[in-house]
């Protein structure tokens, strides 16, 4: 199961924003991480088909993604959440996790209009589910609130969820710390070491490098839409290309 | 809990027979002001879907409205159909239509969404008027009544069929909120990026809450030209194509409940307002600001959060 | 004669063109889209022929008392409906109809005053007929496009010239940017919203003693004023001005050579046209 980015280029007018980016994503946790800037949020738009790329491969599990459509890429597996939060907020919190299962749905239109009995098992499957997934995650007593009236960190909280009740084989997750007090943060911690216990690919664009340094175990660096490092978080923050990137030639470590 | 369920259906019971008895006991007048209303709720109803469930603008329900009308009109006139085929024809045939202007119109967002679908109900308006040989150009053209085992139907009867049409079209409605293909187009609403990353297919279901649309103002169209027995492009003018806007932003923009309101009250008010005389407009317009001034969510809406707060205060 | 058909179109365009300009204002301030435009001309011929008639003010008293009660009125309408709304966070569609219902009112109470009767309003300069090159040409239609230069070029000075001008330049261009130095959004849409109003109230009673002017003359010209915006593309205010022009000098040509219908019927056609082939609008758009 994995998930490869080829020679991934994007060209902006005269701007070149990636740079023959290559790199796979397998089990376990991976980072994408560089200096603001560096591409990590183009490429993760890319890979997830909802920006154009100007040239590369996109390959999951042995065949070709990048030429799908944007909306079937979650039935191939591949879920995501937002850099900003991306919550359907005038629907409530479980109706949020009910649309990330919409590509599940197999009853049609008609069936649900005239309410029949698949229809109605279906949907009453799905909210069960739904429900469970946010008792995974202690939020099921907001589950009637509207989603939009939470406070930030929850509400980063239930993107998490959304993505997972698709039940992806592979998640990309964009800045999900972000905003999140240090006790969220653990427990956005604990949550992601779940998922990756059952099985889940986890590729992770973040900032904060505690998180990053903590649980994972790849570490891709980009920096000026080129990747210029790939490794074991302790030899990244090791690695003098890496800490110049960040920090300029003053040498210093990423690390605590 | 079942208390409350007593009370409710103590409460529905008389009402639901008083609509049922109306045009027996009501006098003429106020049965036809009663048709007149519901016509006025299949317009709100259906432009809610776009609108307020989809979040897309449709500045051209004129076109779906005078499609559904006029050919049910001909489909009776010139050749020949009765009524109850022409009706189910002329809202296929309107439904389709709709898909098919979709092609280019989806290709459009935003305020360039809301030029396309004006310059559709700008068509639509000039075409009526000028293909006499059709639509009767601005002379308008005359709708067979309605003929059951060889009586000609009157008030009474579109009361009853208009009214049982509607709460049909208010139940599909209430269900599509509740059904997948409704949190898809409501999803579009919110943030059209998640939505496609979630697996909704946007331009899928952007046409087909216009289609739905045109269902359900087509339909409209055909009982209102029924009912009337007269078409004439004075009833599907620009002034018609706003006022449709109105209807659902008086009601409540993504409210079933609020579109029947705001169908019925926008329909209704030129009559309550000819007491007034000169002043009607005036009033008109006051209620129209005042109404959207205090209670910008829509009437309905607005009422209806608030009896639910206040129902929360006193049950606690 | 075709020299002034010509003349009077331009005349006539000169109004809509006004509408338009003044109509992309308002929207670039504030992305509203103003049912009300048309309406602001009826108050400015009523105010006119208030004090014109009844009272028998000289002109230029008039001319100030116009100018000034429109602008209240413009400002009444940013306050109490626009910007009242925009602060509860209202979608843009509900205060669109919510200026409708301003625009109503205003009709409504001329209308109620004056019975939907006509409105007389004099010609500044009375009937006389002056002639250029030997082209008969109307005192007031020659008014009107003077009045019109003269208010474009001021809007143009207000915008260079002063900070409040610069400040609205700075909205239109980029909201989000404008706030964060200290501009607010909500003194912008007063400000796009009373030079508007006065503008097209003093348009009003230029044109009143030439049209037919009643109380419900608005809805056509905003009409012909959104058409105007969209011919000259959306966004650009000098462009509504000159797709108003053209307008007028083709449903005044369509007017003479073949009906009022035809003219009407051919604005929408130019629209449509627009619409279709270019929507930028002869002359682009900001975005």
């Amino acid at each position: 199961m994995i998930f490869s980015i080829n020679n991934i280029s994007k060209n902006f007018g005269g701007l070149q924003a990636l740079n023959n980016v290559t790199f796979e994503v397998e089990k376990g946790i991976t980072a994408l991480i560089g200096p603001n800037g560096a591409g990590k949020s183009v490429l993760l738009n890319i890979i997830t088909l909802l920006e154009k790329k100007t040239s590369g491969s996109i390959v999951f599990e042995d065949q070709r993604i990048d030429d799908l459509h944007p909306y079937e890429l979650i039935s191939r597996g591949v879920a995501r959440t937002f850099q900003i939060c991306r919550l359907f907020r005038a629907l409530t919190v479980l109706e949020n996790l009910v649309v990330g299962m919409h590509s599940t749905i197999q009853t049609n239109i008609y069936q649900s209009l005239l309410r029949t009995r698949p229809a109605r098992v279906e949907e009453r499957e799905n909210r069960e589910f739904a429900l469970q997934i946010l008792d995974s995650v202690n939020l099921v007593d907001y589950a009637d609130k509207q989603a939009g009236e939470l406070p930030g960190g929850l509400q980063r909280l239930v993107e998490l969820a959304r993505a997972l009740v698709s039940k992806p084989k592979i998640l990309f997750l964009d800045e999900p710390a972000a905003g999140l007090n240090p006790q969220e943060t653990r427990l956005l911690k604990d949550m992601l070491n779940s998922i990756r216990d059952q099985e889940v690919a986890i590729l992770l664009v973040e900032h904060d490098m505690q998180l990053v340094m903590g649980i994972a175990e790849k570490v891709i660096v980009l920096n000026y839409g080129v990747k210029i490092a790939e490794g074991s978080p302790d030899a990244i923050g090791a690695d003098p290309v890496v800490i110049e990137a960040y920090l300029g030639r003053r040498y210093a470590h990423a690390t605590s | 809990m079942q208390k409350i369920r007593l009370i409710k259906l103590a409460f529905v019971l008389p009402v639901a027979f008083l609509f049922l008895s109306f045009p027996l006991w009501a006098g003429q007048y106020p049965v036809h002001l009663a048709i007149w209303a519901s016509l006025g709720c299949f317009l709100a109803l259906g432009t809610n879907i776009t609108f307020g469930y989809c979040g897309q603008i449709n500045f051209g329900v004129i076109f779906m409205y005078a499609l559904g009308a006029y050919s049910s009109a001909i489909l009776q006139l010139r050749l020949g159909i009765h009524f109850f085929l022409a009706l189910p024809l002329a809202c296929l045939l309107t439904t389709v239509a709709t898909a098919i202007v979709c092609i280019p119109l989806l290709r459009l967002r935003g305020h360039n969404l809301a030029l396309g679908t004006f310059s559709l109900a700008l068509v639509t308006y000039t075409v009526i008027g000028m293909w006499r040989n059709v639509t009767g150009g601005s002379d308008g053209m005359f709708v067979p009544a309605t003929v059951i085992f060889q009586h000609e139907m009157g008030d009474t009867f579109y009361y009853y069929f208009i009214l049982s049409l509607l709460v049909l079209a208010f139940i599909g409605c209430e269900r599509l909120v509740s059904s997948s293909a409704g949190r898809a187009m409501m999803a579009i609403r919110e943030d059209e990026v998640a939505a496609v990353a979630f697996g909704i297919n946007v331009t899928r279901y952007r046409r087909l809450a216009f289609m739905l649309n045109g269902l359900l103002v087509g339909l409209g169209g055909v009982l209102f030209g029924q009912w009337n027995e007269f078409l004439a492009p004075s009833y599907f003018d620009l002034w018609m194509n706003i006022l449709i806007v109105v209807m659902i932003v008086f009601g409540g923009l993504g409210s079933n409940r609020g579109s029947i309101v705001g169908g019925a009250t926008i329909m209704l008010l030129p009559e309550a307002l000819a007491v007034f005389e000169v002043w009607h407009v005036l009033v008109y317009g006051a209620i129209l600001l005042l109404t959207l001034g205090f209670m910008p969510k829509g009437l309905y809406v607005t009422l209806a959060s608030l009896t639910r707060r206040l129902r929360g205060d006193i049950l606690h | 004669m075709l020299a002034q058909v010509l003349f009077n179109g331009i005349s006539i365009g000169c109004i809509f063109g006004i509408v338009g300009f003044t109509f992309t204002v308002i929207y670039n301030a504030s992305r509203v889209i103003n049912f009300a435009q048309g309406d602001f001309l009826l108050v400015g011929v009523w105010v006119a022929s208030t004090f014109l008639v009844s009272v028998r003010a000289p002109t230029f008293i008039t001319i100030c008392l116009v100018v000034v009660i429109s602008g209240l009125v413009g400002l009444a309408m940013s306050r109490f409906v626009v910007g009242h709304l925009f602060q509860r966070e209202t979608p843009v569609l509900t205060i669109i109809i919510a200026t409708m219902g301003a625009a109503m009112m205003m009709t409504g109470t001329v209308g109620g005053v004056t019975k939907y009767d006509w409105i007389p309003v004099p010609a500044v300069f009375g009937q006389k007929t002056w002639h250029l090159f030997n082209i008969p040409i109307g005192s007031q239609e020659t008014l009107i496009i003077v009045i019109t230069a003269i208010l474009v070029s001021g809007y143009h000075l207000i915008l260079t010239k002063t900070t409040i001008g610069r400040a609205l330049r700075a909205t239109a261009y980029n909201k989000d940017m404008a706030t964060l130095v200290g501009i607010q959004p909500l003194r912008m849409v007063d400000f796009a919203f009373v030079l508007s109003a006065a503008m097209a109230g003093l348009a009003g009673y230029m044109v009143g003693p030439i049209s037919a002017p009643y109380a419900l003359m608005g809805f056509p010209y905003a009409i012909k004023g959104f058409i105007a915006a969209v011919l000259g593309g959306l966004g650009n205010p000098y462009g509504a001005l000159i797709g108003g022009i053209f307008l007028g000098i083709v449903t005044t040509f369509a007017t003479g050579y073949i009906s009022s219908a035809a003219a009407e019927i051919l604005s929408f056609v130019l629209l449509l046209a627009v619409l279709i082939v270019r929507p930028r609008g002869l002359l682009g758009e900001r975005e």
